[in-house]
């Protein structure tokens, strides 16, 4: 079947109107619960720095402050709840990682 | 299994299933003159229309509130109106997105609007809200 517009819906449903719901709140899992969740599963030390099996390539990144210490705070608070030590960049790469994942399905 | 995609959800148990769509509809449990109605009927109502037009449905108690206007549009003193609203949630593959399921959704929300005096009913689907 054709793909139904905004338009069509609207018209089969008989709305008066209609808007745009521009964060999807109603569907979406928490997103960083479930980030913090594998992130923390997949951690492993063999001594040193705790890293995630298969994340071989560094990159150097820039950030704002802002974005940097809403990472810091966030690798933070994990570590301290998750008994495994988090660091910002791998918070960061745990978020593109899941980013890339859904927007390549 | 060499080569096989895990989904990165796996390890906690789930198991992903592809959906295409998102439907969503909410129902109030109090009407336009602020009077509450037992709104249980019309959520088990949704849940099977749901789950028989889109494979499923899933709903979740909830609390919503509802700005008042008047006739004109105008917001009027003591304008919010709190309610236990209902969302019933459809996941939906492309296959059972039809225009004949959306048809009577919208039946079934505009025989809710009439017979529960509602003002209006609102419905999302794919991140679009309308409002019957």
């Amino acid at each position: 079947m054709a793909k139904l517009s905004k338009e069509r819906i609207g018209t089969l449903l008989k709305a008066k109107r209609r808007e745009s719901v521009k964060t999807p709140f109603y569907y979406a899992p928490p997103f960083l619960d479930e980030v913090r969740k594998t992130l923390q599963e997949r951690l492993t030390s063999s001594g040193g720095r705790p890293t995630v099996s298969g994340w071989d390539i560094v990159r150097k990144t820039r950030y704002s402050k802002k974005t940097w210490s809403h990472l810091s705070g966030l690798a933070a608070r994990w570590s301290k709840a998750g008994g495994v030590s988090v660091s910002p960049s791998q918070v960061a790469a745990r978020i593109v990682e899941e980013v890339c994942r859904s927007h390549g399905r | 299994m060499p080569g096989k995609k895990v989904h990165w959800l796996s390890g906690l148990g789930v198991s992903p299933i592809p959906y295409a769509h998102v439907v969503i509809c909410f129902l109030a449990n109090k009407d336009r003159d602020e009077r509450e109605f037992d709104v249980e009927p019309w959520e088990t109502e949704a849940l099977k229309l749901q789950g028989r037009l889109f494979r499923g449905a899933t709903s979740y108690p909830s609390r919503g509130s509802y700005r008042i206007a008047d006739a004109k549009g105008a917001v009027v003193e003591e304008s919010v109106m709190l309610e236990k609203t209902r969302m019933v949630v459809s996941f939906i593959s492309e296959e059972d997105f039809s225009e004949e399921a959306l048809k009577e959704i919208g039946a079934f929300l505009h025989r809710f609007k009439t017979k529960t005096r509602q003002d209006s009913v609102g419905l999302v689907v794919d991140g679009e809200m309308y409002y019957l």
